[in-house]
C-alpha cells in the first residue's frame, strides 16, 4: 500500500506567522481526511518559533514529520497586500521549498496545500490513488460576489492578458513517478532560468511565483499548447474556491466558517462556508482567530 | 493519385484601392507550405502574370490570371473565388486565404479529406486552440439560420457535379450578391460581400447538411475572438509572434499545430520572407 499524506510549507516572514497557519491547515486536514498523515516543510527560524510558542503536545498531533529545509540563498522575495481592517499592508512573502515538493516529500502520494488552505470537507480524498501522475488546479472562483478573478464568466484565469493560463499551485496531487519528477525538475529548471522565461512568456513578475513556474511548465509539458494531451489534470474534487483579500473571517465554527464580505456597492454581508475548502487569502484574519480554531478543532477533539 | 493532382490554391488579387500586396502574402504562404508540408503544391490566381515578380514565381506550380474579370475594385475581387473550381490546376484542391501561413505538416488530411466531394470548415480556433465563440462576429449567420462556413480552408474535388453545382451558384451569388444576400440574410444582412457569406448561401442552397465541426480547421487570429477578451485593437500589439527554422509557428507562446489565418497582414515584412527563403536555400 502506497503511503499518503498531506505536505506543508511553512516559513515565517517578520510579519507573518506561517507556523500558526499551518497548525490550523493540519488540524483542519486531520479532521477531515480521517486523521491523514501530515508532514512539514519549514527552516530552523520556524522550528524555533514552534518550540517556543506552541506546545509540544500540539505540534506532534500536528506534524508526523518535520523536515528541515532552509530557504535557497538566492531567495527572490515579492510582495503583496493584504487587507486588515480596511487598509493594506505590504508585506515580504518567501517563497518556499514548493518546487522540491518531490524530493522532498516522505509520500508516495502527496497532495500539497498552501498553509492558508483551508478544508472543510473530505474532497481531497477522491485523489488518493489517482490513474493521473499530477493533479493541479486551474480553475478558480471566488465565493464572495466581487469577481476579483476571472473577466466575464471565464473561471480560467490568464496569467496575464495574451498569455498562457494560470494553474493554482495552492493544492496540487501528485505521486512520485518518473513523470511527476520530470515536471518538478522543468518547474526547478525555469526557476533557474526565471530571467529567461519571465521575457520568453512575457510575465512582468521579475519574482518568482510558484503559480507562474507551475504555469509555465504544464505548458511546456503540453508541448506548449492547452491541456488537449490531457497529461495534468486539473481537480475531479472541484474547482478551487478562494476568499479574496476582500473577505475577511467573521467567526470560526465547529463545522466551518463565517466570512464578512462586501458587494460591489460595498454593503457587508455574511457568508458560511462549511462541506467546501478554501484558499483563505487574509493570513492576518487566520491568525487572529488561531485560538478560535484551536477551541473548536483541537481541544474539543 | 499522384501528389501532383492533389494541391492548394489561393487568390491574390491586388486592387489599386487596398494597398494590401496580396501576392507577397501568398509568396509568403506557398514558402511555409514548401517548408512544413508533404504535399507542397500550390498555385496562385492573380489578376495578370505581370504582377508576381520574378523571384516569386518558383514557388507556384501554377500562376492563373483572370485578366477579363470585372471584379476588381474594392471587396469585389473576392467574388473572383467563386472560379475556383474552374480555375484549379489540381484534382483535389485545398482553397486558402492568402494571408495564411502553414506551422505543421498536415498533409495526411488529405486522406481523410478524399473521402468528401467538398467539405468546407466550419469551426475555427483560437490561438490557445481553442474554438472561438463566433456569434458575435457570425450574428447575421445564426440569426437568419445560415450554415457558417468559413472558406479560409476548403477542400474540394473537380470532376464531380455537385461541387461543380456549388460553385455555379456561387458565381450566381456573386453577380447578384445584393439580391441574394437581401433574400438570405433577411433579418440582418452583411455590411460586405464575403466569400464565407456567398458559400453559406450557397451550401444552405445546395441543401448540405448544416453541422459544426471541427475538421478541418484553422486558427483565426481575429483579436475579438480570441476569448481571452485582448482588449488592443492588433493581436500582433500583444502577442509575440515567432517562427523558427522548421517553420514552427510560435504565437503568445504558444506552438501552433493548425494553420493560422494571422488577420493582419502587416506581419509579413519582408524580414519574414527572408527569413523563410533562407530556411529553403533559395
Amino acid at each position: 500500500m502506497s503511503s499518503k499524506g498531506i505536505l506543508l510549507f511553512c516559513y515565517n516572514n517578520e510579519i507573518l506567522c506561517y507556523a500558526k497557519q499551518s497548525i490550523i491547515a493540519s488540524i483542519l486536514a486531520k479532521k477531515y481526511l480521517n486523521g491523514v498523515s501530515v508532514s512539514i516543510v519549514t527552516d530552523e527560524n520556524t522550528l524555533n518559533y514552534f518550540d517556543n510558542n506552541i506546545s509540544e503536545n500540539l505540534v506532534n498531533y500536528c506534524f508526523d514529520n518535520i523536515i528541515v529545509k532552509e530557504n535557497d540563498n538566492k531567495e527572490h522575495r515579492r510582495s503583496y497586500k493584504q487587507f486588515s481592517d480596511y487598509y493594506t499592508q505590504e508585506v515580504e512573502y518567501k517563497n518556499g521549498q514548493r518546487h522540491n515538493a518531490y524530493y522532498l516529500t516522505p509520500y508516495d502520494e502527496t497532495i500539497v496545500i498552501d498553509t492558508d488552505y483551508l478544508i472543510f470537507s473530505n474532497k481531497l480524498n477522491n485523489l488518493w490513488n489517482s490513474s493521473k501522475d499530477i493533479h493541479i488546479n486551474d480553475i478558480t472562483e471566488p465565493v464572495s460576489r466581487i469577481n476579483t478573478f476571472a473577466k466575464g464568466n471565464e473561471q480560467k484565469k490568464l496569467v496575464k492578458e495574451g498569455t498562457i493560463f494560470e494553474t493554482w499551485a495552492t493544492v496540487f496531487y501528485f505521486k512520485k513517478t518518473n513523470f511527476s519528477r520530470f515536471y518538478f525538475d522543468l518547474v526547478n529548471h525555469i526557476r533557474n532560468n526565471w530571467n529567461y522565461y519571465q521575457l520568453v512568456y512575457d510575465l512582468s513578475s521579475k519574482t518568482i511565483r510558484s503559480d507562474h513556474t507551475f504555469s509555465v511548465a504544464k505548458h511546456i509539458i503540453n508541448n506548449l499548447n492547452e491541456n488537449n494531451l490531457n497529461i495534468i489534470d486539473g481537480f475531479n474534487t472541484g474547482i478551487l474556491r478562494a476568499a479574496t483579500q476582500y473577505d475577511k473571517l467573521y467567526d470560526v465554527l465547529n463545522n466551518g466558517i463565517i466570512l464578512e464580505s462586501l458587494t460591489e456597492k460595498n454593503e457587508k454581508y455574511f457568508l458560511r462556508i462549511k462541506d467546501m475548502d478554501l484558499h483563505f487569502y487574509n493570513k492576518f484574519h487566520l491568525e487572529n482567530f488561531f485560538e478560535k480554531f484551536l477551541e473548536r478543532y483541537w481541544y474539543g477533539s | 493519385m499522384e501528389a501532383k493532382d492533389k494541391g492548394y490554391l489561393v487568390f491574390a488579387l491586388n486592387n489599386k484601392e487596398n494597398n494590401t500586396d496580396y501576392i507577397k502574402l501568398a509568396y509568403c504562404l506557398a514558402l511555409s507550405i514548401k517548408l512544413t508540408q508533404t504535399i507542397k503544391n500550390i498555385s496562385v490566381v492573380v489578376h495578370d502574370k505581370k504582377d508576381v515578380p520574378n523571384k516569386f514565381k518558383w514557388v507556384f506550380d501554377k500562376i492563373i490570371e483572370i485578366k477579363s474579370s470585372k471584379w476588381t475594385k474594392y471587396d469585389e475581387p473576392m467574388k473572383n473565388e467563386s472560379y475556383a473550381y474552374r480555375l484549379t490546376p489540381y484534382q483535389e484542391t485545398i482553397k486558402l486565404e492568402s494571408d495564411m501561413l502553414f506551422s505543421k505538416d498536415i498533409s495526411n488530411w488529405w486522406d481523410l479529406l478524399n473521402k468528401y466531394n467538398f467539405m468546407s470548415t466550419t469551426e475555427v480556433l483560437t490561438f490557445r486552440n481553442q474554438t472561438i465563440y463566433d456569434k458575435k462576429i457570425r450574428h447575421e449567420f445564426y440569426l437568419n439560420g445560415i450554415p457558417n462556413l468559413y472558406s479560409g480552408f476548403v477542400y474540394f474535388k473537380k470532376n464531380n457535379e455537385e461541387v461543380k453545382n456549388f460553385f455555379e451558384i456561387n458565381k450566381k451569388i456573386a453577380e447578384y450578391s445584393d439580391f441574394y444576400y437581401r433574400k438570405f440574410f433577411s433579418k440582418k444582412v452583411p455590411k460586405h460581400y464575403s466569400t464565407d457569406a456567398t458559400y453559406s448561401i450557397a451550401s444552405n442552397i445546395m441543401g448540405w447538411a448544416n453541422f459544426k465541426k471541427l475538421f478541418p480547421t484553422f486558427v483565426h487570429m481575429k483579436p475579438d475572438i480570441q476569448r481571452d477578451k485582448i482588449t488592443f485593437s492588433k493581436w500582433s500589439d500583444v502577442l509575440s509572434f515567432n517562427v523558427n527554422s522548421q517553420g514552427e509557428i510560435f504565437i503568445g507562446n504558444y506552438k501552433q499545430v493548425y494553420p493560422v489565418h494571422y488577420f493582419e497582414k502587416d506581419i509579413i515584412t519582408d524580414e519574414l520572407v527572408s527569413f523563410y527563403e533562407r530556411c529553403l536555400n533559395v
